[in-house]
């Protein structure tokens, strides 16, 4: 386990958004954070991308490269899509031919290898956020930043994508952290799900997925889904209410 | 799987650029059809008037033919251009560089407001009226018309551009550590011209016509002038041609500039029809 987070505390002016959060990942793993709307899971992420300090607390200064999946796709609009991909390693100094060589190769793997040379007004949402991935993917990440970034795609893209990120962790053992709103995608992508309680947001619960990700069938997900639903703490979380009662009072 | 799409979807871009294909021959034959019936109109109206009041097509086209055989049709334009590109460049300068100003320090632009408010609501022929009495008659008045009415457009396109760069592209640039030079290249510049193109295509646009106009009234050379001369001699063949030669020259000058748009922000001219996923 690498830290991540220490006792780490987060204030927006008066409002408190984070409050004694300690995270750690093991390389290879995706761990899924869930919590209601506006308690803090983007925050969070802008806290391991180093795009704010925390109040208080240590953010683990990690070797760099970091990739962040944001949830709307920004490319930059005067770029292709090659060249989109290929933003961070113009970053790091790559020469223009061997990174657009290897954009080329990964648009190819997230199945955009038709569309190489398209700019992002002629692209569809999903396209858009295979570009948002792959820019992510080429600079080979150490830790994966991914806030909700399939929440807006149809279903078949969005299961495309899931498969996507979970080969990419494990063939490259990069660290994942995965924001979501999604409890089944939670289930079917993280090895791990943390769940955050409302604002001030703590970490109220832990869960450890036993199936390695090449396992969770259908079947599994489901059971785990219903399972996970009737814990009081996720439900409390959520503000759910829980499903046998709710079923009864509407039996005649 | 994917593979399959790709080949869906590049069968589905080929058919759509039949069909814009085909629509554009369309639109080409309604084009020329206007034209052809216009100029009927127009033929079929100059046997019906004099030549003062209406001349035929023909002799505009011949009075087009002699003025390009003649030295003062390339002093004409060559005066034209010269009063465009020194007030436009005077526009440039002065509102280029207080729209700089005003992008970056927030009181500049309230307190420019009031100037540009009346720059702006200035009908550009009362400044001419202003002008004949400050400078009498020359190269100046259609200069300063010029810059006094493209001026405040370039003030606030370069304002615009410069006042803030996209704070969601800025935190990409962030985390994928785009710094320097990279940064400016590829973050700053095009935000910047992809904004500030589009202004100034439409601000040379309207210096022409400016220019020309106010050659009319007070200035002894270009274009205008020439136009002036027509009409005193009552030739309306020759004016409908003068208007002929601005019209070409405006086209021109529209033309070079998208190009290079095109050139330098090929993303903006994109048909913006996403092809579905």
């Amino acid at each position: 386990m690498e830290p991540l987070l220490h006792q780490v505390h987060h204030h927006y002016g008066s409002r408190r958004v984070l409050e004694d959060i300690s995270l750690a990942a093991t390389p290879g793993e995706i761990v899924a954070l869930m919590g209601p709307s506006g308690c803090g899971k983007t925050t969070l992420l802008n806290l391991l991308a180093g795009l704010l300090s925390p109040t208080s607390g240590t953010v683990e200064q990690l070797v760099p490269p970091i990739a962040y999946v944001f949830q709307e796709p920004r490319l930059f609009p005067w770029y292709t899509v090659l060249q989109n991909i290929a933003l961070g390693l113009k970053a790091q100094g790559m020469a223009q031919r061997s990174r657009l060589q290897r954009a080329r190769s990964l648009a190819e793997s997230v199945g955009l290898g038709a569309a190489g040379h398209l700019y992002p007004p002629q692209l569809s949402g999903g396209m858009k956020q295979r570009v948002n991935l792959a820019r992510a993917f080429a600079i080979q990440p150490q830790l994966l930043l991914l806030d909700e970034p399939f929440s807006s795609v149809d279903m078949g893209t969005r299961q495309q994508l899931q498969q996507l990120v979970m080969t990419w962790v494990q063939q490259h053992q990069t660290t994942a952290i995965l924001v979501t709103h999604d409890l089944a995608e939670a289930v079917v992508m993280g090895d791990r799900l943390l769940v955050l309680s409302p604002c001030p947001a703590r970490i109220v619960s832990c869960w450890h997925s036993d199936r390695p990700p090449h396992q969770r069938d259908p079947a599994y997900v489901y059971r785990t889904l219903s399972d996970l639903q009737t814990r009081p703490e996720i439900a409390a979380s959520f503000n759910l209410n829980p499903p046998l009662e709710t079923s009864r009072s509407l039996t005649p | 799987m994917i593979a399959r799409q790709t080949i869906a979807k590049t069968a589905s871009a080929t058919r759509s650029n039949v069909l814009a294909g085909r629509s554009r021959l369309r639109s080409a034959l309604l084009t020329l059809g206007m034209l052809a019936l216009l100029l009927g109109l127009w033929q079929w109206g100059a046997q019906r008037y004099t030549p003062v009041i209406l001349p035929a097509p023909g002799a505009v086209l011949g009075a087009l033919r002699s003025l390009l055989g003649e030295t003062r049709l390339w002093g004409a334009i060559a005066a034209t251009t010269f009063h465009v590109v020194t007030g436009f460049g005077l526009a440039l300068a002065i509102g280029g560089l207080l729209g700089l100003l005003a992008g970056r320090q927030p009181w500049v632009q309230p307190a420019l407001a009031p100037i540009s408010v009346a720059l702006l609501g200035t009908p550009p022929i009362a400044w001419l009226v202003l002008t004949m009495v400050w400078f009498g008659l020359g190269h100046a008045n259609s200069i300063f018309t010029v810059a006094v009415t493209a001026g405040p457009l370039v003030f606030a396109g370069v304002a615009e551009a410069v006042k803030g760069l996209d704070p969601d592209l800025v935190a990409v640039a962030h985390v994928y550590r785009l710094e320097g030079t990279a940064r400016f290249q590829s973050l700053d510049w095009p935000q910047v011209m992809s904004r500030l193109l589009p202004v100034l295509v439409a601000g040379l646009g309207l210096a022409w016509r400016v220019a020309i106009m106010a050659e009319v009234l007070t200035t002894p050379d270009g274009i205008g002038a020439e136009l002036n001369t027509a009409r005193a001699n009552l030739d309306t063949a020759e004016v409908m041609a003068w208007i002929g030669v601005a019209i070409a020259l405006v086209l021109t000058s529209d033309t070079l500039l998208r190009t290079l748009q095109r050139r330098l922000l090929p993303w903006q001219t994109v048909a913006s029809s996403g092809q579905g996923e």
